[in-house]
């Protein structure tokens, strides 16, 4: 991952906007953008799954960094494009968007793997321009002086009986 | 470190370190189970059959909100058997902060040193130095009798004059001091970096 990434306003509009078109054309249980350390850039959710998205987008991003790594070494220089999770009732398919972020999808066994594929396709062709750029950083307004201590107290409190 | 401006959130990614067996995972199954279950997302853990870690084992901590702004923080374990090498590499990608825990026992000198030298060449492969980066030393296992001294323990390993604490992970003793101070680190060091960039740009 790029250090000191961001996602801008527009950015994640634009990505929602995306995401939710996508859901408008097929049935799908969740959608979502990560970026490649795993963390979540927009999701929409259809149907609750079991599986807290945060722990799904880690978890994906681990498969694809694993994979990755393993097309490295074998030589392969154009590192895969996409990976399926195959289950008895849901599937779940993964594919890249731009070296720093990929799409999540997951779906019931009764949608045909086709015409995900061929959606999520078009998808990533509009999601590829709005992720490829970089937002300009406005980081001066992230923490000021007293950020520190009040992050202490918030850690002091989340901690049980320390 | 990742920003969502919309939703205001600031991740931060912190990493346990360190030898195999040392308690990197003990670490985070403590923090698991104390702290408030608002704040917290499922532990992952990616194991073998006898619990040691094959890939990483993951938590998300919250603490609400701060200035209107979303800190989290991803903990993260490596595995720390020798074969894993390439897993720690990818676990260790866009790293913020570290812990090296350290294994007490005397046998596990050679061991903390070698697997601390390993982790220095895979920062430096990515255009980071222990020297500069933030991180923190903690040795654990000091509940076992064949321990070596803290004193040792500092000339051998801390050159760098980091934080350091004493840990019995399994009962969480320094456990919880440790990532604040880790966190401490990582936090500073990013306001170190937005300091610059304004003198840069005055
Ligand atoms: N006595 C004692 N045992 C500990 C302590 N911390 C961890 N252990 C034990 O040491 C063993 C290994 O701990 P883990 O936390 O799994 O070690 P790890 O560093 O994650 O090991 P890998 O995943 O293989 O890298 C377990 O049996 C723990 O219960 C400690 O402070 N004192
Ligand atoms: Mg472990």
């Amino acid at each position: 991952m790029s250090e000191n990434a961001s996602i801008s306003h527009t950015q994640y509009d634009q990505v929602i906007a995306c995401l939710t078109e996508l859901l408008k054309k097929l049935r799908l249980k969740a959608v979502l953008v990560v970026n490649s350390s795993g963390r979540i850039i927009a999701e929409k959710i259809r149907q609750k799954t079991s599986m807290e998205t945060t722990t799904l987008a880690t978890l994906a991003s681990g498969s694809y960094a694993a994979a990755a790594e393993m097309a490295r070494q074998l030589g392969e220089h154009n590192h895969f494009k996409m990976m399926l999770h195959e289950g008895h009732k849901q599937n779940v398919f993964i594919s890249s968007i731009t070296d720093d972020f990929f799409l999540i999808i997951v779906f019931e066994t009764d949608v045909a793997l086709g015409m995900v594929r061929l959606f999520a396709k078009r998808t990533m062709v509009q999601l590829n321009p709005i992720l490829s750029e970089k937002p300009k950083n406005q980081f001066a307004e992230l923490f000021d002086q007293h950020f520190q201590g009040l992050l202490n107290e918030k850690l002091d409190q989340a901690f049980l009986d320390e | 470190m990742f920003i969502h401006w919309a939703l205001k959130e600031i991740h931060l990614k912190i990493v346990y370190y360190g030898p195999g067996l040392c308690g990197k995972t003990a670490n985070l199954q403590y923090i698991y189970t104390r702290i408030d279950p608002a704040l917290k997302g499922d532990l992952i853990t990616l194991k073998t059959r006898e619990d040691r870690t094959i890939f990483f084992d993951f938590l998300q901590l919250e603490v609400g909100q701060i200035d209107e702004k979303k800190p989290k923080f991803n903990l993260y374990t490596v595995p720390g058997q020798i074969n894993y090498n390439h897993t720690r590499k990818v676990v260790l990608n866009g790293v913020d902060g570290l812990v090296f825990v350290a294994d007490s026992q005397k046998e596990m000198m050679d061991a903390n040193l070698d697997t601390l030298l390993d982790l220095e060449k895979h920062l430096i492969a990515d255009g980071k130095s222990l020297e500069e980066f933030p991180w923190v030393l903690q040795y654990n296992k000091r509940d076992l009798p064949n321990i070596e001294s803290i004193q040792e323990m500092e000339t051998k390993l801390n050159f760098f004059n980091v934080p350091s604490f004493e840990a019995v992970a399994t009962r969480g003793t320094g456990v919880f001091p440790t990532l604040k101070e880790v966190i401490k680190q990582v936090v500073a060091k990013v306001q170190q970096q937005i300091e610059e960039g304004k003198r840069m740009r005055a």
